[in-house]
């Protein structure tokens, strides 16, 4: 069984991801591809598992040196940056020293010798790395991009499924809830499946749900302290509910409606949307295209059921999302510092 | 109430700037577990708010002048029933409040009844705690109460059943509104800063600090005791945070504070309406067949049952639940050849209510 032990701190510093990572998501579909290579036909593959494998391009497959079959993989290629290209430069801006002792130690268990390239990575050459960065590009580009839309909504349920939880059964409930591993137990939290032990150093531990994982929960290490662990969970797939793995919900180019317009009508919908920045009354009549007497009349009926709030500003009204608002347009608080009661 | 046990907060800590002289920090020690298990109350309790309305109209009494006085406060003047006026003797300005009142039963009578069943010895601590600070000696009847005289009990519970539907009921859309918009404001702090943001926007006067909880404001340190933290925001209770730190595990720790009220009011107190002439939200954004449909999911219910409740065809009503269920609203299950629709807990929240025990276990086994 893997322990991690908290702090009081480490409890009180555990928090949701507050958007998804790409990169982070690219890898966790090349560990399923490894596996489906690894075990053919064994399990029925998913949809979109198939056609992630068909448009796997060219330009990755250094990727399949780099990656021995099952994980655990070097660290340096995990990234929960929310945006590709500052995941990709922080692939890049590894340091040689980290690069030589991961992969030194990576390849240890494995047989035979690297190929050449990766003897030049680990000494930090410049174009291996290239060679790298620009594999897990075009990965990206070919399997998770195309998909993308569907995995922000899926992270997005389940932010919204997950977050009442958290507050009406604290942290304790929320862990147990998120997979039959996971189980908090005296100050700590208990995963069976494997062994070891960690302490969180203070830093807490990032909940990081995934569109794309379907195994078991997994863990980003915190470096010693420098980096907060990262709990990797399956988010639960949309749709129905007890019928088949609804990743298939994954495929590419969904004809994905727009969900929050038919709850709402189109223009109500673009109002709450434009206001995911705070904006006055005539901007918003602005950006959505409406007259400023039907903006505010919007305004009012979301103000209504606290999806947004208003602040008046001098002899003007300024209009935000609350929190549930946000919520409801699927993104947490970028950051919660403006909240803090002065 | 809110002022802990025998171990509670000393004489002298109460909201009223004035009778804050010291800055000295109160702290609360949290054991991982307690973090782990510090969560929100799911319903404003009726008693407490009751008790605390009657504490907000002393000091309203007191402040007299000084502040702008909240309308409710002189809607409640008004219609204060003289046969609860007993409480005046029971619940001082200030805290400590005897614990009794500290119900979390989201039901009247239910607390009521939890009053009347109090043993009479823990009455008689409570009270003499409760009295340690004030001056002179309670009144006769006081007295009995500590000795658990029938009588005396029965005049408590009709004092606190009369103010409640004097001054709570009439107002008690706009006590549940507040909780709910407070919750829904506090949530997502908690789910993208963790327990440490949370504590730090409750109030200027806490702040999250190595392993605990401080609070400026008075000078004890307590722990707890493995249970964890209920947070109650009240729309009574406009003062500093109160704390009630308990052994008795049939009751746990709480940290009350006064609710934000979403719309602008600095505190929820100040929205206070009786009667408020809110209109149907949920229907002007939804659309009232729409509201009404979800509202009809807060019981889980097959689509022909929703559409026999919402009185509209099992089409429609299939239809709307689609759009519900695009947003995650609610969730469909399905059950052999018919489905089941239920609120996911966003639509709880939207609905105003945090999920209940009974759905918290629902993620399990879902991969």
């Amino acid at each position: 069984m893997a322990r991690f032990n908290f702090t009081s701190d480490d409890v009180a510093r555990t928090r949701f991801s507050p958007a998804a990572a790409p990169l982070l998501e690219t890898m966790l579909i090349m560990a399923q591809l490894r596996g489906l290579a690894a075990a053919p036909g064994r399990r029925r593959a998913d949809g979109w598992l198939l056609e992630a494998q068909a448009a796997f391009p060219a330009t990755a497959r250094p990727l399949l040196d780099l990656l021995r079959p099952c994980m655990p993989w070097p660290d340096f290629l995990d990234s929960f940056a929310p945006d590709l290209a500052d995941g990709l430069e922080q692939v890049r801006a590894t340091p040689r020293t980290v690069l030589r002792s991961q992969l030194g130690r990576d390849w240890r268990g494995r047989p035979g010798r690297p190929p050449t390239w990766i003897r030049n990575l680990a000494d930090g050459d410049r174009e291996s790395v290239e060679l790298v960065v620009r594999a897990l590009r075009d990965l990206h580009d070919a399997v998770v991009e195309p998909r993308w839309g569907s995995a922000l909504v899926t992270f997005h349920a389940e932010m919204a499924r997950r977050i009442p939880m958290l507050a009406a059964g604290g942290l304790q409930e929320l862990f147990g809830s998120l997979h039959p591993r996971l189980r908090w137990r005296d100050n700590g939290l208990d995963r069976t499946g494997f062994d070891g032990e960690w302490d969180l150093h203070g830093q807490g531990m990032v909940l990081m749900p995934s569109a794309f994982w379907t195994g078991d929960p997994m863990f980003g290490l915190g470096d010693g302290g420098l980096r907060p662990y990262v709990l990797v969970y399956a988010a639960r797939p949309r749709g129905l509910r007890g019928r088949a793995p609804a990743r298939d919900g994954l495929r590419a180019d969904p004809a994905d409606g727009d969900g929050l317009a038919a709850l709402l009508g189109p223009t109500r919908a673009a109002v709450l949307r434009a206001l995911a920045a705070p904006r006055g009354t005539a901007e918003l009549a602005g950006v959505v295209g409406i007259s400023p007497a039907s903006a505010s009349e919007h305004a009012k009926v979301l103000r209504d059921v606290y999806l947004i709030e208003s602040s008046r500003e001098g002899r003007s009204v300024r209009h935000s999302l609350t929190p549930l608002g946000a919520t409801m347009l699927g993104q947490l608080p970028a950051s919660t510092a403006g909240e803090r009661a002065s | 109430m809110h002022s802990g046990t025998a171990e509670g907060l000393p004489a002298g800590v109460t909201g009223d700037p004035a009778c804050i002289r010291e800055t000295v920090v109160v702290r609360v020690n949290f054991t991982p577990d307690d973090v782990a298990r510090t969560r929100f109350t799911v319903a404003p309790a009726p008693l407490v708010e009751t008790a605390l309305a009657l504490v907000g109209l002393r000091r309203a009494a007191r402040a007299r002048g000084h502040v702008g006085t909240s309308s409710w406060v002189i809607e409640a003047r008004r219609a204060f029933p003289v046969t609860a006026r007993p409480l005046l003797d029971l619940l001082g300005p200030r805290p400590p409040w005897p614990d009794f009142f500290d119900s979390s039963a989201p039901d009247i009578e239910q607390a009521l009844e939890e009053v009347r069943a109090t043993p009479w010895t823990d009455l008689r601590a409570d009270l003499s705690y409760a009295w340690a600070d004030r001056p002179g000696r309670p009144p006769t009847w006081i007295r009995n109460l500590g000795d658990g005289d029938p009588e005396s009990v029965d005049l408590v519970v009709r004092a606190l059943r009369d103010l409640y539907k004097a001054v709570v009921a009439p107002r008690w859309d706009s006590v549940r509104i507040a909780f709910h918009a407070d919750v829904a404001r506090r949530i997502p702090v908690l789910a993208a800063g963790g327990h440490e943001e949370l504590f730090g926007t409750l109030h200027p006067r806490l702040r999250w600090r190595d392993d605990g909880l401080d609070r400026a404001g008075n000078n004890m340190v307590c722990d707890l005791h493995g249970d964890g933290l209920v947070l109650i925001p009240s729309a009574f209770w406009t003062g500093e945070p109160l704390f009630s730190v308990s052994d008795d595990e049939r009751r746990p720790s709480s940290l009350l504070y006064a609710a934000a009220h979403a719309n602008g009011h600095t505190s929820a107190c100040d929205g206070l309406m009786a009667d408020p002439a809110a209109g149907d939200g949920l229907a002007a954004l939804l659309g009232p067949t729409r509201a009404a449909v979800l509202r009809a999911l807060a019981a889980p219910r097959g689509t022909v049952e929703l559409a026999g409740v919402v009185g509209i065809s099992p089409a429609s009503a299939s239809e709307h639940a689609k759009v519900l269920r695009e947003v995650h609203l609610i969730d469909t299950l399905r059950d052999g050849r018919a489905v089941r629709h239920s609120l996911t807990a966003l639509g709880r929240t939207m609905l105003g209510q945090l999920p209940t025990a009974g759905d918290r276990g629902d993620g399990r086994g879902a991969v």
